[in-house]
């Protein structure tokens, strides 16, 4: 036995198919105007190179991408960027027509570098401090106690606390 | 069925559409998290501490990284005489003023270092300019900014020749930039209609750069064929080949390898096309890197 289909059943009315068109259209150009900034996706042994990607930075960039730039120049349409960063510096790379990434130029990282410890001696009021052994955690009572009042007279000995000043990098510098 | 039905199908396909968008956009940050737990990206930095590549590599030609071409260039031995470029050189210090008047002599007596930081600066420039237009922070001192912000247009446009001169003068960084920029290396897409037969030069150009360079063993070169057989836009689009150079890649050093492209590759290729493409990639790790 064959069961005839009606093919009626699935035509969408023609106002409704122009609606559908056009919220498909809108959708499309909406996506097209988006400049989707993706990152940073952080990679220790990338020397995030610009404007040629280094191999291992090209690597991650390319496993980093999200499932619709993998669309045929999707993210030279739309102007999608990666951020990749290693410890020190960050590139912003962009894919161009040939489908190729290329570096816009590498940033100093900011606020990220550790401080170095018991280095530098720059420090203020090394050596003790007033008040001499006395106050808060050796017995002496609060602050107040024998020698000095206040902060100084914590402990015997100032640790000189994250010596000298952070060593960041001259601006503008291209090393890694 | 009933229009409302037919609605509600519709509705359920946008939504689905939706997430599908949302999933795609989303998924990279999660990958991002991978990528930065990953052992293979976290361990220790493969920097090279074995033989200078000047040891390794036949210094007879000029685009090879021991020579004088390639004198700031900093590289990585992977296996055999496999090598990936670590550091292209950087930029040079100073006004954009200052280091075109200081090397542009050099360059132009035939030193492709020199040629490459010319065009260097002037792209850090570019950069710069694009960044200051964008209102973002220009990381640069006043001076360098200054002199970017009232460089002439000619100079900006001369970019692309300081390119296309250390491209040919020998330095891998202008080489490799110059196959995989053609804006880099025209001056944008303009320059490619206005000239037809310049743009068939260039592409002849870039994909010999390319390939006299992975001769020689260049990582970074084999990856850029891979991707150019990929795309099929600087050459016909040949998927084997394309999979053939990643192969070779693979050979001198897996962890440098796109893991996913390399696998929707092989999804693209027949069985027979892949045992073609991995023997050919054989071929070319034998002769450029064993």
């Amino acid at each position: 036995m064959t069961l005839a289909v009606d093919r009626s059943r699935f035509r969408i009315p023609q106002r409704k198919a122009i609606l559908i068109l056009a919220v498909a259209a809108g959708l499309a150009f909406a996506v097209s105007t988006l400049a989707f900034e993706r990152g940073p996706y952080f990679c220790t042994d990338c020397a995030v190179a610009s404007p040629v990607p280094d191999a291992k930075t090209l690597e991650v960039l390319k496993n980093s991408r999200a499932p619709v730039d993998y669309v045929p120049l999707f993210a030279w349409a739309t102007g999608t960027t990666y951020q990749i960063c290693n410890s020190t510096h960050c590139t912003v790379y962009h894919e161009n027509f040939e489908s190729n990434w290329v570096g816009e130029g590498q940033t100093p990282r900011e606020g990220v570098l550790p401080q170095p410890i018991d280095e530098g001696g720059g420090g203020v009021g090394s050596g003790s401090g007033h008040g001499s052994g006395q106050g808060v955690g050796r017995g002496g009572g609060a602050d107040i106690g024998g020698g000095s009042y206040g902060g100084s007279g914590r402990t015997g000995v100032v640790t000189v606390g994250p010596g000298g000043p952070v060593p960041k990098l001259p601006k503008g510098s291209q090393e890694i | 069925m009933s229009p409302r039905i037919k609605v509600l199908s519709v509705t359920a396909l946008v939504i689905l559409a939706g997430a599908a968008v949302w999933y795609a956009t989303i998924a990279s940050n999660s990958r991002q998290i991978e990528a930065a737990s990953s052992p293979g990206l976290e361990g220790p930095q493969q920097v090279s501490s074995g033989p200078t590549p000047s040891a390794l590599q036949p210094a007879g030609s000029a685009s090879a990284p021991g020579s004088a071409a390639n004198r700031s260039v900093r590289v990585r031995q992977l296996t055999g005489r496999a090598y990936a470029v670590e550091d292209f050189g950087a930029i040079p210090s100073g006004t954009v003023d200052e280091v075109i008047a200081k090397l542009s002599p050099l360059a132009l007596a035939g030193d492709a270092t020199a040629s490459h930081g010319i065009f260097l600066k002037l792209n850090e420039c570019k950069d710069i300019n694009r960044r200051a237009s964008r209102g973002g922070a220009l990381y640069a001192p006043d001076d360098v900014v200054a002199a970017c912000i009232e460089l002439s247009a000619e100079n900006e446009v001369s970019s692309s020749r300081w390119l296309s001169l250390a491209a040919e003068q020998g330095n891998i960084g202008a080489r490799l930039l110059y196959a995989a920029d053609s804006e880099s290396a025209l001056g944008g897409a303009a320059a490619l209609l206005r000239d037809p037969e310049g743009t068939k030069e260039y592409k002849q150009k870039a994909v010999g750069y390319l390939k006299e360079m992975a001769s020689q063993g260049s990582a970074d070169a084999l990856l850029q064929l891979g991707n150019a057989y990929h795309a099929g836009v600087l050459v016909d689009g040949d998927l084997v080949s394309s999979r053939a150079y990643f192969e070779a890649v693979r050979l001198a050093d897996p962890s440098i390898v796109p893991t996913q492209q390399v696998s929707s590759l092989d999804k693209a290729l027949s069985a027979q096309q892949l045992s073609q493409a991995l023997r050919k990639g054989n071929q070319i790790y034998d002769s450029c890197c064993r």
